[in-house]
C-alpha cells in the first residue's frame, strides 16, 4: 500500500470527521508528498463545508417563517375540513374521470375502426354515454390542448388536459416574475403548470441568466414528476444549447442521456 | 439553544414556548439544510417544511434523543423528500461559473476552497450528495444513514463511493492536477 496511491474511497474515508486513521494510508502519506497535500486539502474542504452557513435572514423573513409554522395557511386545512371544498374536489375528480373515460373510448373506437383520425379533419366525434346523460362530443381545438369535451349542442364544458388549464405568461412579466410564478405553481402542487412557465421564460428571455436554469427545472419536472422523457430531453437539449459551459451543463447532459440515450450528445 | 423548561411547555402546546423553540432552532435548521440544498430558493421552502414538522411532531417527541438530533433528523428527511421535486440546483448563488484549472493550491484561499467544494457538491445528484454530506461532512455512519433515509446500507456505500469519486475528481481539476484521480486501492 505504501507505494500505491490511495483511491477516492480510502482517502476520503481517511480524512472525514470521526474516521479512524488507516495505518496503510498513514504509511503512504508519510512517503508521498502529493497525496499528503491532497489529503490535507480534502480535509480542509470537508471542514469548510461543515462550517458553512447561509447568509442570515432578515428579521421579517424570520417572522414570516415562524408565523407560517405556527399557523399553517388556512387553505391547507380548509381543503380537509370544508364540505364545500370537498364537494368541489369530488366534482373535479368526476370531471377528470369522465375525461379519462372519454379519451379511452375514443382511443378504442379509432383503433377498432383503423380509419384515419376524424380529429384531423376537425370532425366532431360523438361518444356513447350512460343512459340519461347528454351525449358527449369530442372535437379538436386550435390550441395546444389536443381536444375539448363538450355536451352536444352546448358550449364546451371542460378541457381535460393540464395544458389547457395552465396559466399563461403575460407579456409584461419579467423573467424573474415568471420564475417566481413557476416556483409558486410548483409549491402549490402544480408541476405541469410550473414546467410550462419555466419553458415560457426560456422562450421569451433566452439570453437571461435564468433561462438555462428554467429549462433545467422544466426538464427535471418532466423527467421525475410528470413522466415525460421526450419533453425532458427537449428541455435538457435546449438548456445545453443556451449554456453549454455553465455549472449546469454536466447535469443537463446527464439528464439528456438518461432521457434520450440515442442523442448525438451522448455518443 | 432551547432550555428544558421551554421544551416541556412547547410540548404541552404553549404557543409562546413553541415560538421560542422555533426561533432557537432556526439557525441550526438553516445551516443543516444549507449543506444539502445550498442557498437557493429551496432553502427557505424546506426550512418552512421543517418548522412545520417540528410543530407537528413536538407533542409526540419523547426526548429519547437530544432535541438537536431530532431536529437534524427532520431536516435530513425533509431534504431527502425534497430531492425528487427539485433538482441539483444547489449553491447556484455561490458556485463560481468558472474555476481556473491552472490555479494552484496556494492561490486558492479558504473562501475559494469553500466555493470549489460547494461547486463540487453542486455537480452531484441530490441522492448522492445528501449521503456524502451526512457521511463525509457530518460524520454519520452508514448504518445510521441507512436507517434515517430508509435505504439499504449497500446503497449508502455505493452512493458514497460515486460521490467521493466526483468530489475528488472535481477538486483535483480545480487544483490544476487535471484528469481523473490517481488509480489505486479503493
Amino acid at each position: 500500500m505504501s507505494g500505491q496511491h490511495p483511491g477516492d474511497d480510502l482517502l476520503l474515508e481517511h480524512v472525514r470527521p470521526g474516521a479512524t486513521p488507516t495505518r496503510e494510508v498513514e504509511a503512504h502519506l508519510a512517503t508521498c508528498e502529493s497525496c499528503r497535500e491532497e489529503s490535507e486539502r480534502l480535509r480542509a474542504a470537508l471542514r469548510a463545508l461543515a462550517a458553512a452557513a447561509p447568509p442570515p435572514l432578515a428579521a421579517d423573513r424570520v417572522d414570516a417563517l415562524i408565523s407560517g409554522a405556527l399557523a399553517p395557511p388556512p387553505a391547507r386545512r380548509a381543503w380537509r375540513r370544508t364540505p364545500r371544498r370537498l364537494a368541489l374536489l369530488a366534482a373535479a375528480l368526476v370531471l377528470a374521470s369522465t375525461a379519462a373515460w372519454a379519451g379511452w373510448v375514443l382511443n378504442e373506437t379509432l383503433h377498432a375502426r383503423r380509419e384515419p383520425s376524424p380529429l384531423g379533419t376537425s370532425t366532431p366525434v360523438v361518444l356513447p354515454t350512460p343512459a340519461g346523460s347528454p351525449p358527449v362530443v369530442l372535437r379538436e381545438t386550435p390550441a395546444a390542448t389536443p381536444m375539448a369535451i363538450a355536451s352536444a349542442g352546448a358550449e364546451p364544458r371542460v378541457s381535460a388536459t393540464p395544458a389547457a388549464l395552465a396559466p399563461e405568461a403575460t407579456p409584461a412579466e419579467s423573467a424573474e416574475a415568471l420564475y417566481a410564478r413557476a416556483e409558486q405553481e410548483l409549491a402549490t402542487g402544480r408541476p405541469a403548470d410550473a414546467a410550462l412557465l419555466f419553458e415560457a421564460l426560456a422562450e421569451r428571455f433566452p439570453s437571461s441568466a435564468s433561462a438555462p436554469l428554467a429549462l433545467f427545472e422544466a426538464a427535471r419536472l418532466h423527467e421525475t414528476v410528470l413522466g415525460n422523457p421526450a419533453a425532458a430531453a427537449a428541455a435538457y437539449r435546449r438548456g445545453l444549447a443556451l449554456s453549454p459551459g455553465s455549472a449546469l451543463a454536466a447535469d443537463a447532459r446527464r439528464g439528456l442521456c438518461r432521457t434520450s440515450p440515442s442523442d448525438a450528445e451522448c455518443q | 439553544m432551547t432550555g428544558d423548561d421551554t421544551l416541556v411547555r412547547a410540548k404541552q402546546g404553549d404557543r409562546a414556548a413553541v415560538e421560542a423553540l422555533l426561533r432557537g432552532e432556526l439557525d441550526r435548521v438553516r445551516a443543516v439544510l444549507f449543506r444539502y440544498l445550498g442557498g437557493g430558493p429551496d432553502l427557505d421552502d424546506v426550512t418552512q417544511k421543517v418548522l412545520l414538522e417540528i410543530v407537528a411532531g413536538l407533542p409526540s417527541f419523547r426526548g429519547e434523543s437530544a432535541l438537536a438530533t431530532w431536529v437534524h433528523t427532520i431536516c435530513v428527511r425533509c431534504a431527502w423528500a425534497h430531492r425528487r421535486v427539485r433538482s441539483n440546483l444547489v449553491f447556484l448563488d455561490t458556485v463560481p461559473d468558472f474555476v481556473d484549472p491552472a490555479a494552484g493550491t496556494e492561490q486558492l484561499e479558504a473562501r475559494d476552497l469553500l466555493r470549489v467544494a460547494q461547486a463540487a457538491l453542486a455537480r452531484i445528484e441530490p441522492e448522492r450528495r445528501i449521503v456524502f454530506v451526512l457521511h463525509d461532512v457530518e460524520g454519520y455512519g452508514a448504518p445510521e444513514i441507512a436507517r434515517t433515509l430508509s435505504i439499504p446500507e449497500g446503497t449508502v456505500h455505493s452512493r458514497l463511493r460515486e460521490a467521493r469519486s466526483a468530489v475528488r475528481a472535481f477538486l483535483r481539476r480545480a487544483d490544476g492536477r487535471g484528469g481523473a484521480a490517481k488509480g489505486g486501492v479503493t
